[in-house]
Formats: C-alpha cells, sequence, structure tokens
C-alpha cells in the first residue's frame, strides 16, 4: 500500500516535469524536422554549453554543436520580453486566455497513465476526463481571440472554436468503439487489457478480450485509429487543420497580439495537447506502456515501461510533424467537409460495426 | 469525382508526398543532403568579380571625376586641388597626376552596387570587390574615405595652393601689364610708321589684340 | 423581450505588413464572417518615381534602375529596356550577346517562375516545396552573380551588349544545373502540383475567363493559364528567340475550370521546364569568341529625336518600355514610361475577389504572382 503511495507521488513530480519538458523537447524536434525535410540544418549553434556561458558572460564550457538549448534559449528570450496589453483589450480577459489554455493541457496530463504505477491521477473515467479537460482550452483560445481587440485575432478564434467542437464527434465516436470492447473508462485497466504480444494492442482488433475472433475488428480500429489520429492534428490546431493561426491568411491567428511570455504559454499548451492528443492514442490503440513483447515486458526493467510510453508518443509526434511539412492547409469549408461528409459517417459506420460484433460475435 | 475516388485520391497524393518529404530527412545524414551551411563558420566563397564593395587605390587615381560622373546615384565626391608639376608621382600604368586629391569619399549608404563607376576610370583605380562584411554600427561610418591627407595636411595644400593662386594671379597681372604695354608699344609704332601702307598696319594691330587674350 | 440583431460587414485591412500580400500591398476586405464581399487594392506603398527619374539619367545610368522594377527577373527588365535603346538607335547586337542574353534572361525566368509558384505554394500552407524549389533558385542565384557580380540586381545587359564576358567554365556549369534542375523541379511538381489538399484550394478558385483575361490585358503566364495561346517569345520573336525550340504551355483547365488558380501555377512549373530546354539549345548554340563590347555606344551622342515602344516577356508579363528621346548632346530622355504586367494582373482582383473565402483571396493574390516593385515602380 505504502509502495504505491510513494509511487504515485512520484509520478505527479514526474508530470509536472513531463509538461514543460515536453514542449521544449517538441519544439526542438520540430524545428529539426522541419529542417531535415527542407534540406536545411536547422539549431545549431545553441548548444547547453553556449547557453551557460552566456549567462555566466565566460567561455567555460564546451559549445554546443547540435543546437540542444535553442528552444531553453528562447524561453529564457520570450521571459526578457516586455509584455504588450494592445489599446482597446479587454485586459482581464487578454491576461486569463493563456492560464485557461494552458491550464486545460496541464489539467489532461494528470490523468495520463505512464506505467502501470504513474498514474498521477488514476480515476475510473480517465478518458471521459481527457476528453473533457483538454476541450477546455477552446475557452481560452476563443478568449484571446475576443479579448485582444484584433480582426485577425477573433477571425482565428472563431474559425478556432467552429473547428473544435466539429471534430469533437468523431473524435468522441471513434474512442466509444475502444470503449465498449474494454468495458471501462479508466485508461489504466485499458492499457492491462493489451498486455503480452503486440497483436493484442486495440489496432489490431480486440484479441486480447475475446480471443482470435477479435480479429474482424482489425479493418475498423486502423480506420477508428486514423479518424482519431487526423482529428486529434485538428483538435490541436495542427497542419493540415491550422486554419485558426493560418500565418499566410490570419497572420498569427488567437495569439497575433500575444508577446513575450503569454505567447510561449501559448507555444508549449500548443505542444503539450499534441502529447496529449497522441498519449491518449498510444493508451487506447498502441497498448499504452507495454512494448507488446511479454518477454521484455516481464523482466521488470525500471523506468521501462514510461520510457517505452514517451517512446511511442514522441513516434507520433512525428508523424504529426511530418504531415505538417508536407501537407499545405485546408480552407475553412473544405474542413468542415471533411468532418461532417467524411469522418462522421465513417465513425458512425465502425460504430454500428462495433457493436454488432459486441452484440452477436461475444 | 465520386466520394470514394476522392478518398483513395486523399489517401494516395498524401502518401506521395510524405514519401518525398521522408526521403529528403532520411538523406539529412547524407553529405550533400543538406544545403545550408553554418555561416560565420563556414562562408560560401564568392566569386571574384561578386559586386560587393568599392575601394579605390588613392595613389594611382587622377582625380578625373569620370567615377563620379558615372555614378546613378551620385554617391562619389570628389575634390581636388591643383598641384604643381612634378611634385606627384606617376600612377601605376604611366599617367601623369596634376591633382591633389583633397577629398575622395564613396558613401556606400547610397552606393547602388552597379558598378557603373568602375567601368570609365582611365587607371583602373576603383574597384568593385567582393569583401562583403562592412557591416557598421553608425551611418556615418558607411562614409567611406579615400583621400590619404589628414585635414591639416588639406588645409595646408590648399592655402598653398591658395598662395600658388594668388602668384600665379600676380604674375598674370604682371604679364597683362607687359603685354598692354608691348600693345601700347606696338601700337605707338603703328602710329609711327603710319605712312607705311595700311593694310600691313591693320594686320599688326590685330596681332596686338589678340596677344593678350590668349594668354588668359 | 425581444431582441434585435443587428450584424454588419467587416472591413480588414490586409498588408501593408501582411505575411502574404507578397510586398507592401494594401487589400481592403469587406467581409461577411469569412466571406469576401469586395475587395479593393491599393497601391503605391512602393512607389520610388522610377519614370520621373529616368528623366534625369543617361540612358547607361537607367539600367540600374530598371533592376529595381521587378526585382525577382532584373534581367529580363534590363533586357525589355535595352531592346527599346536599341530598337531606336538602331544598334544590331552581336549573336554572342544575344545568345548570353537569352541563357540569362531565362535562367533568371525560372528563377522567378520559382518564386512564384513556390510562394504561392507557402500562401496555401505548404513550406517544404517552398524551400526546396529556394535551392535551385540559390544555384541560378549563384551562376548568375558569377557572370554579372550581382544576386538579384545584375545591371546586366547593356544597351549594345552585355556588361562582363562569361568563360566555358560557367557554360559548363550552367549545363550541370540544367542536368540536376529537371529532376528538382520534378520532385517539387510531385509533392505539390497533384496533392489532394492543394488541388481542392486551388482548382475552380479565382477563375479568369478568356475574355476577361484580355479585356484586363493579362499578358504572360497568367493569360496563358486563361487558356490564351499568347507568348511574345514565339508570336513577336525579339533576340534569338526563332531559333530554339520550345512549346507555349497553355492552361486547359485540368483539374477544375480553365483560368484557375491550378492553372496558372502548372503553366509556371511547364514554362520552367521549357527555359530549361531553351538554355540547353543556346549552350549548344553559342561560341565564345568575339567582343562583348562591340556594339556599345560609347556615348550616346547619336541618340536620335524620336520615341519607341518596345515590349518583351518577362516572367510576369508583357513588358512593354516606351521612351520618348530628344537626341543632343549628354541625351537623358523626354519621358519613359513602362507597362507593367503585374500591375495589369493586380487589377483584376477587385472583380474576381467578390464572394470568395479569406483563405481564397490569399489563394489568388499568389497565382497572379505581383511584384510591388512592378507595380508600383
Amino acid at each position: 500500500m505504502d509502495n504505491i503511495l510513494v509511487w504515485t507521488m512520484i509520478s505527479i513530480l514526474v508530470m509536472v516535469g513531463l509538461v514543460s519538458v515536453v514542449g521544449i523537447i517538441s519544439i526542438y524536434l520540430e524545428r529539426k524536422v522541419s529542417a531535415f525535410m527542407q534540406d536545411r540544418l536547422g539549431p545549431m549553434e545553441v548548444g547547453f554549453g553556449s547557453l551557460a556561458n552566456a549567462i555566466i558572460g565566460k567561455k567555460t564550457f564546451k559549445e554546443g554543436r547540435i543546437g540542444l538549448a535553442q528552444s531553453l534559449a528562447d524561453g529564457l528570450k520570450l521571459l526578457q520580453k516586455e509584455d504588450i496589453v494592445p489599446k482597446g483589450a479587454d485586459v482581464f480577459l487578454f491576461k486569463l486566455a493563456p492560464m485557461i489554455v494552458f491550464g486545460g493541457t496541464f489539467a489532461a496530463f494528470a490523468a495520463l497513465p505512464l506505467a502501470e504505477y504513474f498514474v498521477p491521477a488514476d480515476i475510473n473515467i480517465g478518458l471521459f476526463y481527457i476528453l473533457a479537460i483538454s476541450s477546455f482550452g477552446v475557452t481560452g483560445i476563443l478568449m484571446a481571440g475576443w479579448a485582444s481587440n484584433n480582426k485577425w485575432g477573433l477571425l482565428g478564434a472563431l474559425r478556432s472554436t467552429a473547428q473544435m467542437v466539429s471534430y469533437e464527434i468523431p473524435i468522441g465516436v471513434s474512442l466509444i468503439s475502444i470503449v465498449m470492447i474494454c468495458g471501462t473508462l479508466s485508461l489504466k485497466e485499458m492499457v492491462l487489457a493489451q498486455s503480452g504480444w503486440f497483436w493484442n494492442w486495440h489496432l489490431f482488433g480486440a484479441i486480447s478480450h475475446n480471443g482470435a475472433i477479435g480479429i474482424v475488428l482489425l479493418p475498423v480500429m486502423f480506420i477508428n485509429f486514423l479518424i482519431y489520429f487526423t482529428c486529434s492534428l485538428a483538435e490541436t490546431n495542427r497542419a493540415p487543420f491550422d486554419i485558426p493561426e493560418a500565418e499566410s491568411e490570419l497572420v498569427a491567428g488567437y495569439h497575433t497580439e500575444y508577446t513575450g511570455m503569454r505567447f510561449a504559454i501559448f507555444f508549449l499548451a500548443e505542444y503539450g495537447a499534441i502529447f496529449v492528443g497522441n498519449a491518449i492514442a498510444v493508451t487506447l490503440f498502441l497498448g499504452g506502456w507495454n512494448s507488446g513483447i511479454p518477454m521484455l515486458d516481464e523482466a521488470n526493467i525500471p523506468g521501462i515501461a514510461p520510457l517505452i510510453f514517451i517512446t511511442k508518443v514522441f513516434v507520433l509526434i512525428f508523424v504529426v510533424m511530418w504531415v505538417r511539412w508536407t501537407l499545405p492547409r485546408l480552407r475553412v469549408d473544405q474542413l468542415m467537409n471533411l468532418c461532417w461528409k467524411y469522418l462522421i459517417p465513417f465513425t458512425l459506420f465502425t460504430f454500428f460495426y462495433v457493436t454488432i460484433y459486441k452484440v452477436f460475435l461475444t | 469525382m465520386s466520394y470514394f475516388g476522392n478518398i483513395s485520391k486523399a489517401f494516395s497524393t498524401i502518401a506521395t508526398g510524405m514519401k518525398i518529404t521522408f526521403r529528403h530527412f532520411k538523406n539529412a545524414r547524407k553529405p550533400d543532403g543538406i544545403f545550408t551551411t553554418q555561416y560565420p563558420h563556414k562562408a560560401v566563397p564568392l566569386p571574384k568579380f561578386s559586386r560587393q564593395q568599392l575601394h579605390n587605390r588613392i595613389e594611382d587615381c587622377i582625380g578625373c571625376m569620370k567615377c563620379a560622373n558615372a555614378c546613378p546615384v551620385s554617391c562619389i565626391y570628389i575634390e581636388t586641388v591643383k598641384a604643381p608639376a612634378g611634385t606627384l608621382s606617376d600612377t601605376s600604368n604611366g599617367q601623369k597626376r596634376r591633382l591633389y586629391l583633397t577629398r575622395y569619399d564613396i558613401d556606400m549608404a547610397k552606393c547602388m552596387f552597379c558598378a557603373l563607376c568602375t567601368y570609365p576610370c582611365p587607371t583602373e583605380c576603383i574597384t568593385i570587390n567582393s569583401d562583403f562584411n562592412f557591416i557598421k554600427f553608425e551611418r556615418k561610418d558607411l562614409l567611406y574615405k579615400f583621400s590619404d591627407y589628414s585635414p591639416e595636411q588639406v588645409e595646408q595644400i590648399k592655402q598653398e595652393a591658395k598662395l600658388r593662386e594668388q602668384q600665379e594671379a600676380a604674375e598674370k597681372i604682371a604679364k597683362a601689364k607687359a603685354a598692354a604695354e608691348a600693345k601700347l608699344k606696338a601700337e605707338t609704332e603703328a602710329k609711327a610708321k603710319a605712312e607705311v601702307p595700311q593694310v600691313e598696319a591693320k594686320t599688326e594691330e590685330v596681332k596686338a589684340e589678340q596677344k593678350p587674350e590668349t594668354k588668359e | 423581450m425581444e431582441h434585435k440583431i443587428e450584424t454588419d460587414f467587416m472591413i480588414i485591412n490586409m498588408g501593408p505588413q501582411h505575411p502574404s500580400t507578397h510586398g507592401v500591398l494594401r487589400l481592403e476586405l469587406k467581409t461577411d464572417g469569412e466571406i469576401v464581399m469586395a475587395c479593393r487594392p491599393f497601391l503605391g506603398y512602393l512607389h520610388r518615381c522610377f519614370e520621373k527619374h529616368c528623366e534625369s539619367l543617361d540612358y547607361l545610368k537607367i539600367i540600374p534602375f530598371t533592376d529595381r522594377m521587378d526585382y525577382l527577373a532584373s534581367m529580363n527588365n534590363n533586357w525589355a529596356f535595352c531592346i527599346a535603346i536599341e530598337k531606336l538607335m538602331g544598334i544590331k547586337v552581336s549573336e554572342k550577346c544575344e545568345y548570353l542574353r537569352v541563357i540569362v534572361g531565362e535562367l533568371n525566368r525560372i528563377a522567378s517562375h520559382i518564386i512564384a509558384f513556390g510562394t504561392f505554394g507557402l500562401d496555401i500552407g505548404a513550406f517544404t516545396p517552398f524551400l526546396l524549389a529556394f535551392i535551385q533558385r540559390e544555384k541560378i542565384f549563384d551562376l548568375l552573380e558569377e557572370a554579372s557580380g550581382a544576386r538579384m540586381l545584375y545591371n546586366y545587359i547593356w544597351v549594345g551588349g552585355v556588361a562582363r564576358d562569361v568563360d566555358g567554365d560557367w557554360l559548363k556549369k550552367t549545363k550541370k544545373f540544367c542536368q540536376e534542375f529537371k529532376p528538382a523541379l520534378d520532385e517539387v511538381d510531385e509533392l505539390l502540383s497533384l496533392n489532394k489538399i492543394f488541388v481542392e484550394r486551388t482548382a475552380n478558385v479565382g477563375v479568369v475567363t478568356k475574355e476577361m483575361a484580355i479585356s484586363y490585358g493579362f499578358t504572360g503566364p497568367n493569360l496563358r493559364g486563361s487558356g490564351v495561346n499568347w507568348d511574345l517569345r514565339k508570336n513577336e520573336p525579339y533576340s534569338l528567340y526563332t531559333k530554339f525550340d520550345f512549346n507555349i504551355p497553355v492552361g486547359a483547365g485540368e483539374q477544375g475550370q480553365v483560368g484557375d488558380c491550378w492553372d496558372r501555377y502548372i503553366i509556371r512549373i511547364r514554362e520552367c521546364r521549357e527555359s530549361i530546354k531553351i538554355i540547353e539549345q543556346a549552350l549548344e548554340g553559342i561560341s565564345l569568341e568575339g567582343d562583348i563590347y562591340e556594339t556599345v555606344p560609347k556615348n550616346f551622342n547619336k541618340m536620335p529625336k524620336g520615341e519607341v515602344y518596345a515590349r518583351s516577356e518577362t516572367p510576369r508579363g508583357e513588358m512593354g518600355i516606351y521612351v520618348v528621346s530628344e537626341g543632343g548632346k549628354a541625351p537623358v530622355p523626354y519621358r519613359v514610361k513602362v507597362r507593367s504586367p503585374a500591375f495589369c494582373s493586380l487589377s483584376i482582383l477587385e472583380e474576381i475577389c467578390k464572394g470568395v473565402m479569406i483563405s481564397d483571396v490569399i489563394a489568388i493574390l499568389g497565382s497572379v504572382d505581383i511584384v510591388l516593385g512592378e507595380v508600383d515602380r
């Protein structure tokens, strides 16, 4: 009993660190991945050594060679920037907005199951909680766009709201299929159900629940996964669905007027949201902290479970970036078309398929 | 296009695009996978004729003003003072230098890097070179001064020139006086020779009148 | 209780500091939510009195100023101006110079088209094709820098000749570039042109019909995108263009209607291929013997009195140069007037941007490929 308490405490601390570290690492990764895809070098100058040298003002440490500390230095720079509140802005809402956006993402981290004893808040409605709390951020975005008294900001905020509200539906329906198979909303139990060989993952059907017959769910689960992944791109305002902050159309969308640390918070929240979105995908479809090879899981190497989990999430984050640097952006009406005419019918189809499976085949 | 046709088209074209970007991502580790360089550490060499900065070899400049006249934006400022013959050395291609260059300034802030000034130069002393790194913190620092005289020297040269000018003017006056006297003399002589046929006298008169004018 | 809800149009200023107005254009959009009800372009933020300036400058000194009109295709501007002056003075330029002009002109056309379709992709939201294409543009600039000494504002084509001779090494490098460019262009083409999202965004958007294009004075790729087969290099050949074998790509409405943004985009990619063809033929035809300054006039004292209008095909369309000369000693033109292709292309914005979405305005603006330096002059 004591053991579990200690582990919970540790996992809470880890999560607190994770939120900020994930943001910084993702930003660095994004810059490097985009650079390599475009035959560029990306950040190269600011290593940890050079950053330390710049802070103490002496050349004591070895200079970095691949720019690992670039996002950290950027954060430090943004901290020092002037905090501008535009004239005519609603000051209270303007200042509140980034906190709400960040708060929504941060709260969602609490329920992520990193490992069996690494769940900071192991609530039995974990999935429901994460979906609810992470879409809380849209309130902040709407606030930011409205309060900054900027027409581009307002347009961006409205686009964002319309987009998020629409894409909640396919996300919800596609995840319900998994909930039906597992019969629980607790993320931890969902992951536990996927332990063992990798074909037990929900991506490949419901083999762990119903044995070999579960394989008939393989195609719909693939579709579900693709739909969930697409929608999570839209939920987190990533390309090709980044119309709320489309830099060539709306300047910067809802955060046009934000500077300094407030802007940095939006930025961190965005990457935090990407992490949460992909963490759900990993938890529900890709076996969570399970490596997919039972021998490895049973070896009980300390710390390997969260490592596997985070690695999986970052592989998905890489795909998110890969998509972003390949595809152009959709238009607002096309975005809605995609959601209502393509994604929702398909999720409904998979939903009925799983229902029929559940009723007649098990 | 049909509903499912749309979907398959979307998937296939997105896959092609992602294949290409992934190929670039994979090739980034190869030596020619990355196109950019880390500039201050590794610069791409510029061609020899790259037009970046104007330079004037002042020891070869004869102050002919051809470059200043060729400049479309008038960014070359030249002031010259006449030098006594023989005081200045010849240029490297054997032209005589007859002028002190008290001012030869090029305003690189105004310059449009067209290099039109380098073509008419008779001694090829104004050149445009490929040294691109001439960042300055003050705008006035972009005014490049090529004249090798210090302000004091310029002052001295100007005064000397003034003195010389005065001397020359004095000499000129003296010469003019002498000429006038000569003319007077000639006239009196002509008068004395009034008996001599008039045609001859007239030609003499014309000559005498022309003399002082040509000297000026 | 009854609520009376009043709605109103929102006036949005797009530019002059907007990321995708390609310079300092200001568009006043009257929008109803996302729908643009009216769009009015405002020009003049980059007006530098080019035409008035010319009236106080020697003919040779005007050439560096023409660089600054369409700063993405300076070579073609130089060329257009020189064609006008040569026509007035009756200078016949040597074949070597003409070959050099064709090579650098077409290289510059490719560089300009790369910007056009690259930034068009950027406006639509695709970042990578833009940078992949820019690698090739850098290579072109390296070549042009070696030939002329500058990367963007060349001042290379002079009245009666060119400013600097090239060597065999340069020709070899150019040949090598042509070889490398083809697969690189294919890659960008593959990455962007047929992408479903890109086609959705550009096809059937901003349709300019044949009649509209002609009545608005469209020229260049924009006109050809609307399905009119008109290229001065073919229809009114100047320089050596009769010698080369190349095609004029014409928009056919492959993904939507004729004259939509996609057509205008694909024309530019296809024109790059044709330009490469021309360069390869020119590289075979050129001989390095001969003096490039042979027909360059020492001064313009022999400038006859009269006026001249000459036009040539720049990457943005038909650039016309009208010069009135008074002759005399140390002559300056009495009047210079430039017919700017980008200005004419811009004028259509008001008509085709009615009832489209804000994102479409960006797409249309990117597809007509304007350069504000040329619009305002």
